[in-house]
C-alpha cells in the first residue's frame, strides 16, 4: 500500500516537476485586451521599446465573445494577474468598476480627453470611437431601401432581412442596452420581439453578420464601424449607414483603459496607462484599419475626422440597462 | 503491468479534480435567475441541428474511408508500405479549420454552410474510420472476402462482403467521430454556422455561474452516452469471422497501385485545398512576414500541442496498461470531452487557480487541451490494447513474459501507426482549439489558433494564408518522421 502511495506521489511530482517554471523577474506589466489585436500589437510593441518594460499581453477574439477576458478578471478578483484591462468597449469596464474590480487613476496624459469619456472617481478612461451602423451591399441594396431609425428594424419588411449578432455579448450587448435605457422596459421588448417574429437572423458575432451580408444570406447587419473597413478588404461595395436611436444619432462606443485592483505590478502598470490613453496613441487608432475617431477634439480637426451624429444618453445610463437588456433578450431570443 | 501512476495522476488533473469542481461551484452557486433545468426551445432546436450536422459528418467520414480502408487492409500492417502509412497520418496533422479556409477558397457554393461543414469534418477525419476498418479487416473477414471474389472485382467484393463484416470496427470509429464532432466548434464557426458548442461557449464567457453552461450542455453529453451504449451493443451482436490468415496480407497486390489509390484520396481531400491556400500565398515575403510577428506563438503552439498529444496518449497507455477503472476512465473522459470546451476551460480556471505554478504558465495549456481530449489518448490506446493477439499472449505469459511486455511487444509496437494517429490527431485538435484556449490562455504564450481565427475575422486574407501555410510546413515534418519511423519498423520487424 504504501509503495504504491509512494509511487503515485512520485508519479504526481514528476507532472507537476515537468511544470515547475520560474516567475519572470524584471520590470514587466500584464495587459488583458479586448482591443483588435493587430492594432494592440503595435502599441504594445512601442511601448515595450520605449520604456523597456515587458508586456505580456492576453488578447480577447470574437470567438471568445469579448466577454472571456471580463469573465477571467472577475474570476481572479481574489489573485489578479492582470494589471491592466485594455478594452474595445466601455460598458463591462463600468461594470468591473463598479464591482470594485478596478483602482482610480487618472493618468496625466489624459489631461485633454472630455469629461464624459472618463470616469469621476477615474476608475477608467475612454478613447477612440467606433459607431454602431447598419452595414449593407450596396450592389444588391440601394440606400433608399434602407430605414432611417433602428427601431424601424423591427418592421417586418426589414427584420426578414436583417442579420445581427447575439445580443448578450459584445458590442452588440452595449448597442441593445443603449435601446432599452432611451425606449424604456416594453418597447425595448417589442423590438426584440418582432425583430424575432419578423425572421431577423441571429448570429455568432459581427463578424459572422457582415459575413452573412456580404454572401447575401442578409440585406444588411447591425455592426460597428470597423467591422464595415475592413470587410471592404473583401467586398469594396460594402457601405455603411448611422441609424437614429431616437434622440438624434447613433450609438458611439470608446475603448476604454482602466487599472485593475491589485495588480501585480502596479508601477509599471500606471506608466502603460499613461501611454495608452495618450494622443499619441489615440492618433494610432485612428489612423489605424480600425478607423477610430479620437474623443479629443483637437486631435479630430487635425486628422479631419467628424463626429456622426450621436445619441445622448450618458454611458453610466447604458451600464444600467445592461441587465434588463440580457435579461429580455435570454427570455425573447435565446428561449 | 505498466505503472498507472502517472496516467492516473494526469487524469485527476486533466479530467477528475475539474470536474469535481465544476460539480461543487454549480451547486455551490446554483443557476442565474431565468435559467432552468430543462433547456430551452433554442437549444433543443441547436442540439439538433448540432447532432444531425455531426451525424452526416460521421456517415460522409465512414464512406470517405472506404478506398483507404480498402488500401489498409489489402496491405494488412502499414508498416508494410510505410508511404501509405505517411499518407494515411498526413490528413489529421492538420488542423480542421485549415482545412475549412481551404475549401472556401473554391468558392463553390456547396462547400459553404452545412455541406460545407459536413464535408470539411470527413476531408480531415477519414483517416480515423480508415485505420480502424482497414486493420479490423486485416484481422477477420479473409475467407468471405475470398469466396466473394469468385464473382466480384477487389474492390467490389469488398464494398459488398467485407464492409457488412466491420461493424463493430464502424461503430467504434463512428462513437470517435461523433464525440469529435459534438464538441468541435473551430470547423462550423469558420463556415458560419451556429451550433450548440457556439452558444455554450457565449454563456461560458458570459456567465459567473458554471451551472448556466453545465446544464444545457448535458443533452450533449447524454447523447454521447447513447453512443457509448449503441457502440456496447453493436460491439456484442456484430458478427465477426476470425481469419486463420490473422495478419497477413490478402491476395497479393501491387504496392504501386494501393500508393496510388491513397495518392488519389489524399490529392481530394487535402492536395487540394492545400493547394488552393499555396495558390492564394502570393509571395514568400507574405508568408515571411507572418511568421517574423507570429513565430513565437506559432512555435509554443506547437511545442504545447505536440506535449498534449504525447501526454494524451501517454496517460491512455498507463490507464489502461494499469486495467483496474479504465472503463470508467473511458467513460469520465468521453463525456468530459463531449462538454463545451469553454466549460472544460471554465472549470480549469476555478481549480488551479489558487497554485500559481500551473494557473500562470503554459502547463495550464496543457491541462486544458488535456481535459478536452483525454478520452482520444484513452481510445486509442484501449483499440491498440484490445487488437492484441490473445492466442500469442496465452502463448507469452505461459513462457513467463509480464502482462506489460505484451502489452508493449505484441499491442504497441504493431499498432503504432494507430498511436500516431491518436498523438497526431490530439495535437492538431489542441492546435486548432478555441473553446479552452480563449479561457486557459496564459500571458506568456500566445496561441495560433486565436490568431488564426482573428485573421479570418479581420478579412486579413494574406495572414490567414500564410499562417495556414506554416502550419502545414510545421505538419510535414511529423509525416516524414512517420515514413522513417515505419520504414525502419519494416525493416527490423516485418
Amino acid at each position: 500500500m504504501s509503495r504504491a502511495l509512494v509511487r503515485h506521489g512520485v508519479s504526481l511530482s514528476v507532472v507537476l516537476g515537468a511544470c515547475g517554471v520560474a516567475a519572470a523577474a524584471g520590470d514587466r506589466v500584464v495587459v488583458y485586451c479586448s482591443v483588435d489585436e493587430t492594432f494592440a500589437r503595435q502599441v504594445l510593441q512601442r511601448f515595450e521599446d520605449r520604456t523597456g518594460v515587458d508586456v505580456e499581453a492576453v488578447f480577447d477574439t470574437e470567438a471568445g465573445k469579448t466577454t472571456g477576458l471580463i469573465r477571467k478578471i472577475r474570476a481572479e478578483a481574489s489573485r489578479p494577474r492582470a494589471d491592466v484591462w485594455f478594452s474595445g468597449e466601455l460598458f463591462q469596464t463600468i461594470l468591473l468598476g463598479r464591482d470594485g474590480l478596478l483602482t482610480p487613476y487618472v493618468p496625466g496624459t489624459a489631461a485633454d480627453i472630455p469629461q464624459r469619456f472618463k470616469d469621476a472617481q477615474g476608475l477608467w478612461t475612454a478613447i477612440g470611437l467606433r459607431g454602431r451602423v447598419l452595414a449593407f451591399d450596396a450592389k444588391h441594396t440601394s440606400a433608399g431601401d434602407l430605414p432611417v431609425r433602428w427601431e424601424e428594424l423591427a418592421e417586418s419588411r426589414y427584420a426578414s432581412r436583417l442579420a445581427f449578432a447575439n445580443p448578450l455579448f459584445g458590442t452588440t450587448h452595449g448597442h441593445v442596452a443603449a435601446m432599452f435605457a432611451l425606449w424604456g422596459d416594453e418597447r425595448g421588448r417589442r423590438f426584440l420581439g418582432e425583430l424575432r417574429s419578423g425572421g431577423a437572423r441571429m448570429v455568432d458575432g459581427n463578424s459572422a453578420a457582415v459575413r452573412a451580408v456580404m454572401a447575401g444570406r442578409a440585406g444588411f447587419c447591425m455592426t460597428d464601424t470597423d467591422d464595415v473597413r475592413v470587410a471592404r478588404r473583401r467586398l469594396p461595395s460594402l457601405e455603411l449607414r448611422y441609424l437614429d436611436l431616437g434622440d438624434g444619432g447613433t450609438l458611439l462606443i470608446p475603448s476604454s483603459v482602466a487599472l485593475i485592483r491589485n495588480g501585480p505590478n502596479p508601477e509599471t502598470a500606471r506608466r502603460l496607462t499613461e501611454f495608452l490613453v495618450s494622443a499619441e496613441v489615440e492618433r494610432m487608432l485612428a489612423e489605424s484599419d480600425s478607423g477610430n475617431i479620437p474623443v479629443r477634439p483637437t486631435l479630430r480637426n487635425e486628422l479631419g475626422m467628424e463626429l456622426p451624429p450621436s445619441t445622448n444618453l450618458s454611458y453610466d445610463r447604458i451600464a444600467d440597462a445592461m441587465k434588463a437588456a440580457e435579461g429580455a433578450v435570454r427570455e425573447i431570443l435565446i428561449r | 503491468m505498466l505503472w498507472p501512476g502517472p496516467g492516473w495522476a494526469l487524469f485527476c488533473l486533466a479530467v477528475l479534480i475539474p470536474a469535481v469542481v465544476l460539480v461543487v461551484r454549480s451547486v455551490q452557486l446554483g443557476g442565474s435567475a431565468g435559467v432552468s433545468f430543462w433547456p430551452s426551445v433554442r437549444q433543443w432546436t441547436l442540439l439538433g441541428r448540432t447532432a444531425w450536422l455531426a451525424a452526416c459528418g460521421v456517415l460522409a467520414c465512414l464512406v470517405l474511408s472506404l478506398p483507404a480502408a480498402y488500401v489498409v487492409g489489402r496491405l494488412g500492417r502499414t508498416s508494410r508500405g510505410p508511404l501509405i502509412g505517411a499518407l494515411l497520418l498526413a490528413p489529421l496533422l492538420l488542423p480542421p479549420m485549415v482545412y475549412a479556409f481551404g475549401w472556401q477558397r473554391t468558392g463553390l457554393s456547396l462547400l459553404q454552410g452545412r455541406p460545407g461543414c459536413v464535408w470539411v469534418w470527413a476531408s480531415w477525419c477519414w483517416p480515423i474510420p480508415a485505420l480502424l476498418m482497414g486493420s479490423g479487416w486485416a484481422r477477420g473477414g479473409r475467407a468471405s472476402y475470398a469466396a466473394a471474389l469468385l464473382d466480384a472485382s477487389p474492390p467490389g467484393a469488398f464494398i459488398r462482403v467485407v464492409v457488412p463484416l466491420l461493424a463493430r470496427q464502424a461503430a467504434v470509429a463512428g462513437l470517435i467521430l461523433l464525440v469529435l464532432f459534438l464538441g468541435e466548434y473551430s470547423v462550423p464557426h469558420a463556415c458560419g454556422l451556429t451550433v450548440l458548442a457556439t452558444e455554450l461557449l457565449g454563456w461560458a464567457a458570459n456567465s459567473d455561474r458554471p451551472a448556466d453552461v453545465l446544464l444545457p450542455a448535458l443533452p450533449l453529453a447524454a447523447t454521447a452516452l447513447v453512443g457509448l451504449v449503441v457502440l456496447h451493443r453493436v460491439w456484442r451482436r456484430a458478427a465477426w469471422e476470425e481469419s486463420a490468415a490473422d495478419g497477413l496480407p490478402g491476395p497479393p497486390v501491387g504496392t504501386g497501385r494501393l500508393v496510388a489509390l491513397m495518392l488519389l484520396v489524399d490529392a481530394g481531400t487535402v492536395a487540394l485545398p492545400i493547394g488552393l491556400l499555396t495558390a492564394e500565398a502570393g509571395s514568400w515575403s507574405a508568408m515571411a512576414g507572418a511568421l517574423r510577428t507570429y513565430g513565437g506563438e506559432l512555435a509554443a503552439s506547437l511545442a504545447v500541442s505536440a506535449a498534449t498529444g504525447l501526454l494524451a496518449v501517454g496517460m491512455g497507455l498507463s490507464l489502461v496498461g494499469g486495467r483496474g477503472l479504465r472503463g470508467l476512465a473511458l467513460v469520465a473522459a468521453v463525456l468530459w470531452g463531449v462538454l463545451p470546451g469553454a466549460l472544460v476551460g471554465e472549470a480549469i480556471l476555478t481549480a488551479y487557480q489558487r497554485f500559481p505554478i500551473l494557473y500562470d504558465h503554459w502547463p495550464l495549456l496543457v491541462i486544458g487541451y488535456l481535459a478536452r481530449f483525454a478520452w482520444i489518448g484513452i481510445g486509442v490506446a484501449w483499440l491498440a490494447a484490445v487488437s492484441l493477439d490473445r492466442g500469442m499472449a496465452e502463448q507469452a505469459r505461459t513462457d513467463g513474459a509480464g502482462e506489460g511486455a505484451i502489452l508493449r511487444r505484441l499491442a504497441l509496437v504493431p499498432q503504432a501507426p494507430l498511436l500516431l494517429c491518436g498523438v497526431a490527431t490530439v495535437a492538431a485538435l489542441s492546435l486548432a482549439d478555441l473553446a479552452v484556449a480563449s479561457l486557459v490562455q496564459v500571458p506568456s504564450v500566445g496561441l495560433v489558433s486565436l490568431k488564426l481565427i482573428e485573421s479570418f475575422h479581420r478579412f486579413e486574407d494574406g495572414m490567414l494564408v500564410s499562417l495556414s501555410l506554416w502550419l502545414v510546413a510545421a505538419a510535414a515534418p511529423a509525416a516524414l518522421l512517420a515514413w522513417v519511423a515505419l520504414r525502419a519498423r519494416r525493416g527490423g520487424i516485418g
